[in-house]
Protein backbone atom coordinates (compact mmCIF):
# COMPACT_ATOMS: atom_id res chain seq x y z
CA UNK A 1 0.00 0.00 0.00
CA UNK A 2 1.45 3.38 -0.92
CA UNK A 3 -0.09 6.52 1.34
CA UNK A 4 -0.97 9.63 -0.55
CA UNK A 5 -1.30 12.25 1.94
CA UNK A 6 -2.23 16.60 1.74
CA UNK A 7 -2.84 18.32 4.87
CA UNK A 8 -5.72 20.49 4.87
CA UNK A 9 -5.92 23.90 5.88
CA UNK A 10 -4.28 25.77 8.47
CA UNK A 11 -5.57 23.86 11.57
CA UNK A 12 -4.92 20.57 10.08
CA UNK A 13 -6.20 17.31 10.82
CA UNK A 14 -3.41 16.41 9.95
CA UNK A 15 -2.54 14.94 13.44
CA UNK A 16 -5.99 13.10 13.04
CA UNK A 17 -5.04 11.36 9.92
CA UNK A 18 -1.84 10.81 11.17
CA UNK A 19 -3.28 8.71 14.01
CA UNK A 20 -5.50 7.22 12.16
CA UNK A 21 -2.88 6.34 9.37
CA UNK A 22 -1.02 5.05 12.54
CA UNK A 23 -3.71 2.73 13.47
CA UNK A 24 -3.78 1.66 9.82
CA UNK A 25 -0.46 0.59 9.90
CA UNK A 26 -0.21 -1.37 12.70
CA UNK A 27 -3.75 -3.07 12.22
CA UNK A 28 -2.53 -3.83 8.38
CA UNK A 29 0.98 -5.59 9.75
CA UNK A 30 -0.79 -7.52 11.82
CA UNK A 31 -3.26 -8.99 9.37
CA UNK A 32 -0.25 -10.32 7.64
CA UNK A 33 3.50 -9.94 8.48
CA UNK A 34 4.48 -9.42 4.51
CA UNK A 35 2.41 -6.05 4.03
CA UNK A 36 4.81 -3.00 2.87
CA UNK A 37 3.77 0.65 2.70
CA UNK A 38 5.75 3.58 0.99
CA UNK A 39 4.91 7.36 1.95
CA UNK A 40 4.48 10.11 -1.13
CA UNK A 41 3.61 13.56 -0.21
CA UNK A 42 2.10 15.94 -2.65
CA UNK A 43 3.51 19.36 -2.52
CA UNK A 44 3.58 20.99 -5.43
CA UNK A 45 4.94 17.72 -7.14
CA UNK A 46 4.43 14.58 -5.63
CA UNK A 47 7.59 13.35 -3.88
CA UNK A 48 9.04 9.98 -2.65
CA UNK A 49 8.62 9.92 1.38
CA UNK A 50 9.70 6.85 2.15
CA UNK A 51 10.09 3.43 0.17
CA UNK A 52 8.14 0.31 0.57
CA UNK A 53 8.98 -0.78 3.93
CA UNK A 54 7.57 -3.66 6.67
CA UNK A 55 8.56 -1.25 9.26
CA UNK A 56 5.56 0.27 10.80
CA UNK A 57 7.44 2.84 13.09
CA UNK A 58 9.83 3.94 10.46
CA UNK A 59 6.53 5.17 8.31
CA UNK A 60 4.84 6.42 11.64
CA UNK A 61 7.77 8.45 12.37
CA UNK A 62 8.24 10.05 8.67
CA UNK A 63 4.63 11.12 8.84
CA UNK A 64 5.58 12.98 12.24
CA UNK A 65 8.41 14.50 10.43
CA UNK A 66 6.10 15.74 7.55
CA UNK A 67 5.77 19.31 8.28
CA UNK A 68 2.24 21.01 7.42
CA UNK A 69 1.80 22.08 4.17
CA UNK A 70 1.11 25.74 2.50
CA UNK A 71 -2.26 26.32 0.32
CA UNK A 72 -2.00 25.43 -3.32
CA UNK A 73 -5.27 25.96 -5.34
CA UNK A 74 -5.03 22.70 -7.20
CA UNK A 75 -3.99 19.58 -7.06
CA UNK A 76 -2.29 18.00 -9.50
CA UNK A 77 -2.73 14.28 -10.11
CA UNK A 78 -0.69 13.80 -13.01
CA UNK A 79 2.49 14.11 -11.50
CA UNK A 80 1.02 11.40 -9.07
CA UNK A 81 0.67 9.06 -11.11
CA UNK A 82 3.30 9.48 -13.00
CA UNK A 83 5.45 9.29 -10.41
CA UNK A 84 4.31 5.99 -8.92
CA UNK A 85 3.98 4.77 -12.40
CA UNK A 86 7.96 5.50 -12.60
CA UNK A 87 9.32 3.93 -8.91
CA UNK A 88 6.46 1.00 -8.47
CA UNK A 89 6.46 -2.23 -10.40
CA UNK A 90 3.46 -4.36 -10.92
CA UNK A 91 3.90 -7.62 -10.83
CA UNK A 92 3.47 -9.64 -14.22
CA UNK A 93 0.68 -11.90 -15.41
CA UNK A 94 1.68 -15.38 -15.24
CA UNK A 95 0.22 -18.94 -15.65
CA UNK A 96 -3.70 -18.89 -15.08
CA UNK A 97 -4.59 -15.81 -13.68
CA UNK A 98 -7.88 -17.22 -12.87
CA UNK A 99 -6.35 -19.25 -10.47
CA UNK A 100 -2.72 -18.32 -9.55
CA UNK A 101 -2.71 -15.58 -6.92
CA UNK A 102 -0.17 -12.93 -7.89
CA UNK A 103 2.94 -12.54 -5.45
CA UNK A 104 1.91 -9.07 -4.42
CA UNK A 105 -0.81 -6.53 -5.48
CA UNK A 106 -0.36 -2.55 -5.12
CA UNK A 107 -2.75 0.11 -3.47
CA UNK A 108 -2.63 3.68 -3.93
CA UNK A 109 -4.20 4.96 -0.86
CA UNK A 110 -5.04 8.59 -1.59
CA UNK A 111 -6.03 10.81 1.52
CA UNK A 112 -7.05 13.83 0.72
CA UNK A 113 -7.58 17.23 2.78
CA UNK A 114 -8.38 19.79 0.46
CA UNK A 115 -12.46 21.03 0.67
CA UNK A 116 -11.15 23.98 -1.88
CA UNK A 117 -8.67 22.40 -3.78
CA UNK A 118 -9.65 20.73 -6.89
CA UNK A 119 -7.91 17.55 -8.64
CA UNK A 120 -6.40 18.47 -12.00
CA UNK A 121 -5.87 15.94 -14.42
CA UNK A 122 -4.99 16.55 -17.48
CA UNK A 123 -3.05 13.45 -18.52
CA UNK A 124 -4.44 10.24 -17.43
CA UNK A 125 -1.77 8.31 -19.50
CA UNK A 126 0.16 6.70 -16.26
CA UNK A 127 -3.25 6.19 -14.63
CA UNK A 128 -4.22 4.15 -17.30
CA UNK A 129 -1.23 2.51 -17.55
CA UNK A 130 -1.24 1.41 -13.77
CA UNK A 131 -4.85 0.65 -13.69
CA UNK A 132 -5.32 -1.45 -16.58
CA UNK A 133 -3.45 -4.37 -14.25
CA UNK A 134 -5.55 -6.39 -12.68
CA UNK A 135 -3.06 -5.97 -9.56
CA UNK A 136 -3.14 -2.45 -9.00
CA UNK A 137 -6.13 -0.82 -6.85
CA UNK A 138 -7.10 2.64 -6.04
CA UNK A 139 -8.62 3.76 -2.98
CA UNK A 140 -9.03 6.83 -1.59
CA UNK A 141 -10.11 8.91 1.72
CA UNK A 142 -11.13 12.26 1.53
CA UNK A 143 -11.39 14.46 4.98
CA UNK A 144 -13.13 17.33 4.64
CA UNK A 145 -15.07 20.57 5.95
CA UNK A 146 -18.36 19.99 6.26
CA UNK A 147 -20.52 20.87 2.77
CA UNK A 148 -21.35 24.75 2.62
CA UNK A 149 -21.69 26.64 -0.48
CA UNK A 150 -18.20 28.05 0.32
CA UNK A 151 -16.60 24.65 -0.29
CA UNK A 152 -16.32 22.41 -3.15
CA UNK A 153 -16.41 19.20 -1.23
CA UNK A 154 -18.76 17.72 -3.24
CA UNK A 155 -17.14 18.42 -6.37
CA UNK A 156 -14.17 17.30 -5.17
CA UNK A 157 -15.22 14.34 -4.18
CA UNK A 158 -17.39 13.42 -7.15
CA UNK A 159 -13.77 13.65 -8.95
CA UNK A 160 -12.52 11.62 -6.89
CA UNK A 161 -15.26 8.81 -7.32
CA UNK A 162 -14.59 8.99 -11.48
CA UNK A 163 -11.09 7.74 -10.88
CA UNK A 164 -12.71 4.26 -9.96
CA UNK A 165 -12.94 3.06 -13.53
CA UNK A 166 -12.72 -0.24 -12.93
CA UNK A 167 -15.39 -0.16 -9.80
CA UNK A 168 -13.42 -2.26 -7.51
CA UNK A 169 -12.10 0.80 -5.71
CA UNK A 170 -13.26 1.89 -1.78
CA UNK A 171 -13.38 5.49 -1.83
CA UNK A 172 -14.57 7.03 1.42
CA UNK A 173 -15.70 10.50 2.85
CA UNK A 174 -15.38 11.95 6.45
CA UNK A 175 -16.03 15.69 7.09
CA UNK A 176 -13.86 16.00 9.97
CA UNK A 177 -15.28 13.51 12.52
CA UNK A 178 -12.55 11.80 14.36
CA UNK A 179 -14.68 8.64 14.67
CA UNK A 180 -15.85 8.52 11.73
CA UNK A 181 -12.44 9.11 10.44
CA UNK A 182 -11.25 5.99 12.37
CA UNK A 183 -13.71 4.05 11.27
CA UNK A 184 -13.49 4.39 7.37
CA UNK A 185 -9.51 4.28 7.54
CA UNK A 186 -10.72 0.67 9.54
CA UNK A 187 -13.00 -0.36 6.02
CA UNK A 188 -9.76 0.49 4.00
CA UNK A 189 -7.92 -2.51 5.64
CA UNK A 190 -9.90 -4.27 3.49
CA UNK A 191 -7.96 -6.56 0.83
CA UNK A 192 -8.81 -5.40 -2.64
CA UNK A 193 -8.35 -9.25 -4.03
CA UNK A 194 -10.41 -10.40 -1.48
CA UNK A 195 -13.23 -7.84 0.13
CA UNK A 196 -16.95 -7.39 -1.34
CA UNK A 197 -17.76 -4.39 -3.79
CA UNK A 198 -17.81 -1.06 -1.49
CA UNK A 199 -21.59 -1.38 -2.25
CA UNK A 200 -21.61 -4.90 -0.63
CA UNK A 201 -19.96 -4.07 2.97
CA UNK A 202 -21.84 -4.58 5.69
CA UNK A 203 -20.62 -4.74 9.37
CA UNK A 204 -22.96 -4.38 11.24
CA UNK A 205 -23.74 -7.90 13.87
CA UNK A 206 -27.07 -8.63 14.72
CA UNK A 207 -27.78 -10.10 17.56
CA UNK A 208 -28.79 -13.91 17.03
CA UNK A 209 -32.24 -13.53 19.40
CA UNK A 210 -32.78 -10.10 17.80
CA UNK A 211 -32.95 -11.99 14.22
CA UNK A 212 -35.42 -14.77 15.28
CA UNK A 213 -38.12 -13.00 17.12
CA UNK A 214 -38.43 -10.96 14.10
CA UNK B 1 32.06 -24.75 -27.16
CA UNK B 2 28.68 -25.18 -28.40
CA UNK B 3 27.40 -28.46 -29.68
CA UNK B 4 27.84 -29.57 -33.09
CA UNK B 5 24.42 -28.74 -34.98
CA UNK B 6 24.56 -32.60 -36.04
CA UNK B 7 23.64 -33.66 -32.78
CA UNK B 8 21.32 -30.39 -31.22
CA UNK B 9 18.19 -32.84 -31.45
CA UNK B 10 19.21 -35.83 -29.74
CA UNK B 11 20.78 -33.78 -26.92
CA UNK B 12 17.97 -31.20 -26.17
CA UNK B 13 16.04 -34.55 -26.42
CA UNK B 14 18.01 -35.55 -23.46
CA UNK B 15 17.83 -32.65 -21.33
CA UNK B 16 14.02 -32.52 -21.84
CA UNK B 17 13.15 -35.85 -21.60
CA UNK B 18 16.22 -37.94 -19.82
CA UNK B 19 14.44 -38.24 -16.43
CA UNK B 20 15.03 -41.36 -14.93
CA UNK B 21 15.32 -43.29 -12.43
CA UNK B 22 13.74 -42.95 -8.74
CA UNK B 23 13.92 -39.59 -8.54
CA UNK B 24 13.00 -38.57 -12.08
CA UNK B 25 16.27 -36.29 -11.95
CA UNK B 26 16.97 -34.31 -14.97
CA UNK B 27 19.88 -35.07 -16.56
CA UNK B 28 22.61 -32.19 -17.23
CA UNK B 29 25.15 -31.69 -19.55
CA UNK B 30 27.84 -29.48 -19.48
CA UNK B 31 31.99 -29.71 -20.81
CA UNK B 32 31.08 -29.74 -24.14
CA UNK B 33 34.57 -30.04 -26.07
CA UNK B 34 35.03 -30.92 -30.01
CA UNK B 35 36.73 -34.09 -30.65
CA UNK B 36 38.42 -32.82 -34.19
CA UNK B 37 41.66 -30.74 -33.69
CA UNK B 38 41.30 -28.04 -36.51
CA UNK B 39 39.84 -24.58 -35.38
CA UNK B 40 36.29 -24.90 -36.70
CA UNK B 41 34.22 -21.54 -37.07
CA UNK B 42 30.73 -23.29 -36.83
CA UNK B 43 29.69 -24.99 -33.58
CA UNK B 44 31.35 -28.53 -33.55
CA UNK B 45 31.42 -30.14 -29.95
CA UNK B 46 30.51 -33.55 -30.22
CA UNK B 47 31.89 -34.65 -26.84
CA UNK B 48 30.36 -33.18 -23.69
CA UNK B 49 29.81 -34.42 -20.24
CA UNK B 50 26.56 -35.81 -18.88
CA UNK B 51 25.45 -35.68 -15.09
CA UNK B 52 22.53 -38.19 -13.49
CA UNK B 53 20.99 -38.95 -10.48
CA UNK B 54 21.50 -41.89 -9.03
CA UNK B 55 20.79 -43.48 -5.76
CA UNK B 56 21.79 -39.86 -3.94
CA UNK B 57 24.69 -39.55 -6.46
CA UNK B 58 25.50 -37.90 -9.04
CA UNK B 59 27.01 -40.36 -11.89
CA UNK B 60 29.36 -38.68 -14.75
CA UNK B 61 29.60 -39.94 -17.67
CA UNK B 62 30.98 -38.79 -20.38
CA UNK B 63 29.56 -38.89 -24.29
CA UNK B 64 31.98 -38.96 -27.22
CA UNK B 65 30.22 -38.57 -30.64
CA UNK B 66 32.37 -37.74 -34.16
CA UNK B 67 31.35 -34.50 -35.61
CA UNK B 68 32.67 -36.01 -39.06
CA UNK B 69 30.64 -38.88 -39.02
CA UNK B 70 27.74 -37.97 -37.34
CA UNK B 71 25.93 -41.40 -38.04
CA UNK B 72 28.35 -43.51 -35.96
CA UNK B 73 27.16 -44.53 -32.26
CA UNK B 74 28.89 -42.54 -29.39
CA UNK B 75 31.40 -44.28 -27.10
CA UNK B 76 31.19 -43.50 -23.79
CA UNK B 77 33.61 -42.65 -20.48
CA UNK B 78 32.46 -44.19 -17.62
CA UNK B 79 33.85 -42.75 -14.36
CA UNK B 80 33.30 -46.39 -12.59
CA UNK B 81 36.17 -48.50 -14.36
CA UNK B 82 34.23 -51.37 -13.26
CA UNK B 83 31.47 -50.49 -15.28
CA UNK B 84 31.70 -52.20 -18.52
CA UNK B 85 28.88 -53.24 -20.20
CA UNK B 86 29.03 -55.62 -23.29
CA UNK B 87 27.96 -53.38 -26.29
CA UNK B 88 26.31 -56.04 -27.77
CA UNK B 89 23.78 -56.08 -24.93
CA UNK B 90 22.80 -52.58 -25.83
CA UNK B 91 20.06 -52.69 -28.21
CA UNK B 92 19.97 -49.60 -28.67
CA UNK B 93 23.15 -48.20 -29.37
CA UNK B 94 23.03 -51.82 -31.84
CA UNK B 95 20.16 -49.80 -33.06
CA UNK B 96 21.54 -46.39 -33.37
CA UNK B 97 19.60 -43.88 -35.69
CA UNK B 98 20.95 -40.60 -35.87
CA UNK B 99 17.72 -39.60 -37.35
CA UNK B 100 15.58 -40.83 -34.35
CA UNK B 101 15.87 -37.49 -31.79
CA UNK B 102 15.52 -40.17 -28.79
CA UNK B 103 18.10 -42.26 -29.68
CA UNK B 104 20.65 -41.51 -27.49
CA UNK B 105 18.10 -40.71 -24.55
CA UNK B 106 17.05 -44.36 -25.12
CA UNK B 107 21.05 -45.63 -25.24
CA UNK B 108 21.32 -43.91 -21.42
CA UNK B 109 18.36 -45.04 -20.18
CA UNK B 110 19.44 -48.90 -21.49
CA UNK B 111 22.67 -48.13 -19.83
CA UNK B 112 21.38 -46.74 -16.63
CA UNK B 113 19.50 -50.20 -16.26
CA UNK B 114 22.72 -52.13 -16.89
CA UNK B 115 24.26 -49.76 -14.26
CA UNK B 116 21.88 -50.36 -12.05
CA UNK B 117 22.29 -54.00 -12.16
CA UNK B 118 25.74 -53.43 -12.14
CA UNK B 119 25.35 -52.26 -8.53
CA UNK B 120 22.77 -54.78 -7.64
CA UNK B 121 25.27 -57.53 -8.15
CA UNK B 122 28.16 -55.74 -6.04
CA UNK B 123 25.72 -56.46 -2.91
CA UNK B 124 25.56 -60.01 -3.65
CA UNK B 125 29.11 -60.16 -2.10
CA UNK B 126 27.98 -58.97 1.31
CA UNK B 127 25.42 -61.00 2.85
CA UNK B 128 24.09 -58.89 5.19
CA UNK B 129 23.57 -56.02 1.87
CA UNK B 130 22.11 -58.47 0.19
CA UNK B 131 20.08 -59.47 2.80
CA UNK B 132 18.89 -55.90 2.72
CA UNK B 133 17.95 -55.38 -0.93
CA UNK B 134 16.67 -58.51 -1.51
CA UNK B 135 14.02 -58.62 1.75
CA UNK B 136 12.87 -55.24 0.70
CA UNK B 137 11.99 -56.55 -2.90
CA UNK B 138 10.53 -60.47 -1.73
CA UNK B 139 9.05 -59.08 1.65
CA UNK B 140 7.55 -55.11 1.04
CA UNK B 141 5.03 -53.95 -1.48
CA UNK B 142 7.95 -52.40 -3.19
CA UNK B 143 9.15 -52.98 -6.47
CA UNK B 144 12.47 -52.92 -8.41
CA UNK B 145 11.92 -49.59 -10.05
CA UNK B 146 11.76 -47.61 -6.95
CA UNK B 147 14.94 -49.08 -5.41
CA UNK B 148 18.51 -47.82 -6.52
CA UNK B 149 22.09 -48.98 -4.67
CA UNK B 150 25.10 -47.53 -5.25
CA UNK B 151 28.40 -48.33 -3.69
CA UNK B 152 31.27 -46.22 -3.41
CA UNK B 153 34.30 -48.57 -3.53
CA UNK B 154 38.22 -48.34 -3.26
CA UNK B 155 41.06 -50.36 -3.49
CA UNK B 156 40.85 -51.61 0.06
CA UNK B 157 37.11 -51.25 1.17
CA UNK B 158 33.43 -50.67 -0.12
CA UNK B 159 31.16 -48.35 1.54
CA UNK B 160 29.78 -46.01 1.95
CA UNK B 161 26.42 -47.85 0.33
CA UNK B 162 23.67 -45.53 -0.51
CA UNK B 163 20.14 -47.22 -0.79
CA UNK B 164 17.75 -44.67 -2.13
CA UNK B 165 13.65 -46.00 -1.95
CA UNK B 166 10.77 -43.85 -3.31
CA UNK B 167 8.17 -44.45 -1.02
CA UNK B 168 5.03 -45.45 -2.72
CA UNK B 169 2.71 -43.16 -0.58
CA UNK B 170 -0.85 -42.03 -1.70
CA UNK B 171 -0.66 -38.11 -1.90
CA UNK B 172 -3.56 -37.51 -4.37
CA UNK B 173 -5.44 -35.50 -1.54
CA UNK B 174 -2.65 -33.24 -0.48
CA UNK B 175 -3.40 -29.69 -0.50
CA UNK B 176 -2.66 -27.25 -3.79
CA UNK B 177 0.28 -25.58 -3.64
CA UNK B 178 -0.53 -22.46 -5.50
CA UNK B 179 2.72 -21.13 -6.99
CA UNK B 180 3.63 -20.15 -10.81
CA UNK B 181 6.40 -22.45 -10.59
CA UNK B 182 5.36 -26.12 -10.97
CA UNK B 183 5.97 -27.90 -7.85
CA UNK B 184 6.29 -31.40 -10.00
CA UNK B 185 5.15 -34.12 -8.68
CA UNK B 186 4.22 -35.72 -5.10
CA UNK B 187 7.15 -38.06 -3.81
CA UNK B 188 8.54 -38.99 -0.60
CA UNK B 189 12.21 -40.97 -1.11
CA UNK B 190 14.50 -42.29 1.84
CA UNK B 191 17.60 -42.49 1.37
CA UNK B 192 19.64 -45.14 3.49
CA UNK B 193 23.23 -44.88 3.97
CA UNK B 194 25.41 -47.61 4.96
CA UNK B 195 28.96 -46.44 6.36
CA UNK B 196 29.88 -49.87 5.41
CA UNK B 197 28.97 -53.65 4.30
CA UNK B 198 28.61 -54.81 8.43
CA UNK B 199 27.84 -51.11 9.96
CA UNK B 200 25.23 -50.35 12.92
CA UNK B 201 25.35 -46.65 12.41
CA UNK B 202 22.80 -46.74 9.78
CA UNK B 203 21.38 -43.42 8.87
CA UNK B 204 18.48 -42.33 6.89
CA UNK B 205 17.51 -39.15 5.33
CA UNK B 206 13.99 -38.45 4.21
CA UNK B 207 13.53 -36.04 0.85
CA UNK B 208 9.97 -34.90 0.42
CA UNK B 209 8.80 -33.28 -2.89
CA UNK B 210 7.91 -29.33 -2.00
CA UNK B 211 4.29 -29.72 -2.39
CA UNK B 212 4.03 -32.41 0.08
CA UNK B 213 7.11 -30.58 2.43
CA UNK B 214 4.40 -27.13 2.10
CA UNK B 215 1.19 -29.18 3.02
CA UNK B 216 3.40 -30.57 5.67
CA UNK B 217 4.05 -27.25 7.13
CA UNK B 218 7.68 -26.75 6.28
CA UNK B 219 10.83 -29.13 5.96
CA UNK B 220 11.52 -29.29 9.61
CA UNK B 221 7.94 -30.95 10.57
CA UNK B 222 8.34 -34.23 9.67
CA UNK B 223 10.90 -36.45 11.87
CA UNK B 224 11.48 -39.99 11.37
CA UNK B 225 12.97 -42.02 13.78
CA UNK B 226 16.34 -42.79 13.93
CA UNK B 227 17.80 -46.40 12.33
CA UNK B 228 17.88 -48.35 15.36
CA UNK B 229 20.81 -50.74 15.58
CA UNK B 230 21.00 -53.83 14.33
CA UNK B 231 17.29 -52.97 12.65
CA UNK B 232 16.93 -53.86 8.48
CA UNK B 233 15.57 -52.17 6.17
CA UNK B 234 12.47 -54.70 6.15
CA UNK B 235 11.31 -53.35 9.39
CA UNK B 236 12.53 -49.73 9.14
CA UNK B 237 10.68 -48.72 5.80
CA UNK B 238 7.76 -49.82 6.20
CA UNK B 239 7.51 -48.17 9.49
CA UNK B 240 8.38 -44.80 8.00
CA UNK B 241 5.69 -45.51 5.21
CA UNK B 242 3.15 -46.32 7.69
CA UNK B 243 4.47 -42.47 9.34
CA UNK B 244 4.25 -40.37 6.18
CA UNK B 245 0.79 -42.25 4.80
CA UNK B 246 -0.82 -41.37 8.42
CA UNK B 247 1.11 -37.76 8.49
CA UNK B 248 -0.73 -37.80 4.82
CA UNK B 249 -4.36 -38.50 6.12
CA UNK B 250 -3.52 -36.51 9.18
CA UNK B 251 -2.74 -33.43 7.24
CA UNK B 252 -5.51 -33.89 4.53
CA UNK B 253 -8.02 -33.85 7.57
CA UNK B 254 -6.99 -31.18 9.56
CA UNK B 255 -6.88 -29.08 6.23
CA UNK B 256 -10.47 -29.86 5.49
CA UNK B 257 -11.56 -28.64 8.94
CA UNK B 258 -9.86 -25.08 9.03
CA UNK B 259 -11.37 -25.14 5.53
CA UNK B 260 -14.54 -25.98 6.60
CA UNK B 261 -14.45 -23.64 9.44
CA UNK B 262 -13.66 -20.63 7.43
CA UNK B 263 -15.72 -21.25 4.79
CA UNK B 264 -18.22 -21.25 7.65
CA UNK B 265 -17.19 -17.94 8.97
CA UNK B 266 -17.40 -16.42 4.94
CA UNK B 267 -21.04 -17.53 4.85
CA UNK B 268 -21.61 -15.74 8.12
CA UNK B 269 -19.89 -12.63 7.79
CA UNK B 270 -18.65 -12.74 4.12
CA UNK B 271 -19.41 -8.71 3.74
CA UNK B 272 -17.31 -7.88 6.38
CA UNK B 273 -14.41 -9.98 5.64
CA UNK B 274 -10.49 -8.22 5.47
CA UNK B 275 -8.55 -10.78 5.29
CA UNK B 276 -8.06 -14.68 4.87
CA UNK B 277 -5.83 -16.89 4.61
CA UNK B 278 -6.83 -18.37 1.28
CA UNK B 279 -3.55 -20.88 1.01
CA UNK B 280 -3.51 -23.07 4.25
CA UNK B 281 -6.60 -21.35 6.14
CA UNK B 282 -5.06 -20.05 9.15
CA UNK B 283 -6.62 -17.18 9.79
CA UNK B 284 -9.23 -14.99 8.30
CA UNK B 285 -10.30 -11.11 10.31
CA UNK B 286 -13.48 -8.75 10.12
CA UNK B 287 -14.64 -5.39 10.63
CA UNK B 288 -17.51 -5.48 12.98
CA UNK B 289 -19.91 -2.55 13.98
CA UNK B 290 -22.45 -3.01 17.54
CA UNK B 291 -24.37 0.01 18.20
CA UNK B 292 -22.25 2.60 16.17
CA UNK B 293 -19.12 0.62 17.99
CA UNK B 294 -16.57 -0.84 15.61
CA UNK B 295 -13.84 -3.16 15.99
CA UNK B 296 -12.00 -5.78 14.41
CA UNK B 297 -12.17 -9.14 15.28
CA UNK B 298 -8.83 -11.42 14.37
CA UNK B 299 -9.53 -15.50 14.40
CA UNK B 300 -6.50 -17.76 14.03
CA UNK B 301 -5.84 -21.65 13.92
CA UNK B 302 -3.26 -23.36 15.55
CA UNK B 303 -1.69 -26.08 13.62
CA UNK B 304 -2.97 -28.76 16.46
CA UNK B 305 -6.37 -26.98 15.17
CA UNK B 306 -8.82 -28.08 16.11
CA UNK B 307 -7.68 -30.41 18.82
CA UNK B 308 -6.84 -26.96 20.03
CA UNK B 309 -9.73 -23.95 19.90
CA UNK B 310 -9.69 -21.10 17.46
CA UNK B 311 -8.12 -17.86 19.24
CA UNK B 312 -9.74 -14.83 18.65
CA UNK B 313 -8.34 -11.10 19.23
CA UNK B 314 -10.47 -8.10 19.46
CA UNK B 315 -8.94 -5.05 18.87
CA UNK B 316 -10.11 -1.31 18.84
CA UNK B 317 -9.88 0.96 15.96
CA UNK B 318 -10.08 3.78 18.68
CA UNK B 319 -7.79 3.52 21.92
CA UNK B 320 -4.31 2.67 21.98
CA UNK B 321 -2.28 0.59 24.65
CA UNK B 322 1.47 0.94 25.09
CA UNK B 323 1.39 2.40 21.12
CA UNK B 324 -0.44 -0.59 19.62
CA UNK B 325 -3.97 -0.74 19.46
CA UNK B 326 -5.36 -1.60 22.79
CA UNK B 327 -6.27 -5.58 21.62
CA UNK B 328 -7.52 -8.85 24.23
CA UNK B 329 -7.10 -12.22 23.38
CA UNK B 330 -9.69 -14.59 23.93
CA UNK B 331 -8.80 -18.40 23.77
CA UNK B 332 -10.51 -19.91 26.63
CA UNK B 333 -13.94 -20.14 25.95
CA UNK B 334 -16.63 -22.96 25.27
CA UNK B 335 -15.37 -24.98 22.87
CA UNK B 336 -15.41 -28.42 21.86
CA UNK B 337 -13.72 -30.08 18.72
CA UNK B 338 -16.10 -32.25 17.82
CA UNK B 339 -18.55 -29.56 16.49
CA UNK B 340 -18.61 -28.91 12.96
CA UNK B 341 -17.77 -25.91 11.07
CA UNK B 342 -21.09 -24.38 10.93
CA UNK B 343 -21.71 -24.92 14.31
CA UNK B 344 -18.11 -23.26 15.68
CA UNK B 345 -18.96 -20.23 13.20
CA UNK B 346 -22.43 -19.78 15.09
CA UNK B 347 -20.97 -20.62 18.83
CA UNK B 348 -18.03 -18.15 18.48
CA UNK B 349 -20.23 -15.90 17.08
CA UNK B 350 -23.01 -15.36 19.75
CA UNK B 351 -19.36 -15.87 22.03
CA UNK B 352 -18.25 -12.27 20.39
CA UNK B 353 -22.04 -10.80 20.68
CA UNK B 354 -21.87 -11.60 24.49
CA UNK B 355 -18.55 -10.01 24.92
CA UNK B 356 -18.46 -6.61 22.73
CA UNK B 357 -19.95 -4.46 25.23
CA UNK B 358 -17.09 -5.54 28.02
CA UNK B 359 -14.60 -5.09 24.99
CA UNK B 360 -16.41 -1.67 24.08
CA UNK B 361 -15.91 -0.47 27.97
CA UNK B 362 -12.67 -1.54 28.76
CA UNK B 363 -10.62 -0.33 25.70
CA UNK B 364 -11.94 2.93 26.90
CA UNK B 365 -10.06 2.17 30.01
CA UNK B 366 -7.37 1.13 29.50
CA UNK B 367 -6.82 2.71 26.22
CA UNK B 368 -6.13 6.13 25.30
CA UNK B 369 -7.25 8.46 22.80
Amino acid sequence: VSFRSRSGDKWTPMKLVRRALSFFLHSKQRLNRNHQFALVHLFDKASWVKDFTGNVRSIISALDDMSDTVELQSFNATSLFDLIHQCVPLPELEGDTTILPPPYIVRMLFIYGRSNGLIEFRNKESFRQLDSSPYFFFDAMYVHEPQSPENRCEEIFDRLCDLDEKGMSYIFEAARNPTRLYDQMAKLLAHPLQRPLQSEIAYRLHNIADLTDT
Amino acid sequence: MQISPHFNKIVESLMVEGKFGVCNGITRVNDVKSGSSTLRKSPSGDRFKIYIPYAGQTITWEVILDNSCPEEPPDFIFEDSDFCPNVADIKSLVNWDIGDPHCLTKVIRELLEHYKTFHERLLEAHSRLQFEYSSLLDQTELSRDLIEVYSERTEKKIGPINFLIKLPVDFSDIPPYLTKDNPGENSAVLLILFPSPDSSRVTPQLYLSPRVEHAFGGSGNLRIPAFPSGGCLLDYVPDVYKLLQNKVEKTVQIYERRKELIAAFLSHFGRSVLEFDADGFFDISFLFEWNDFFFILYIELAPSFPQEAPVLTFQSIYHESKEKPYSEVHDKYPYSPRWSGPEMATRIKTYILDNIQAFQKQSVISGSL
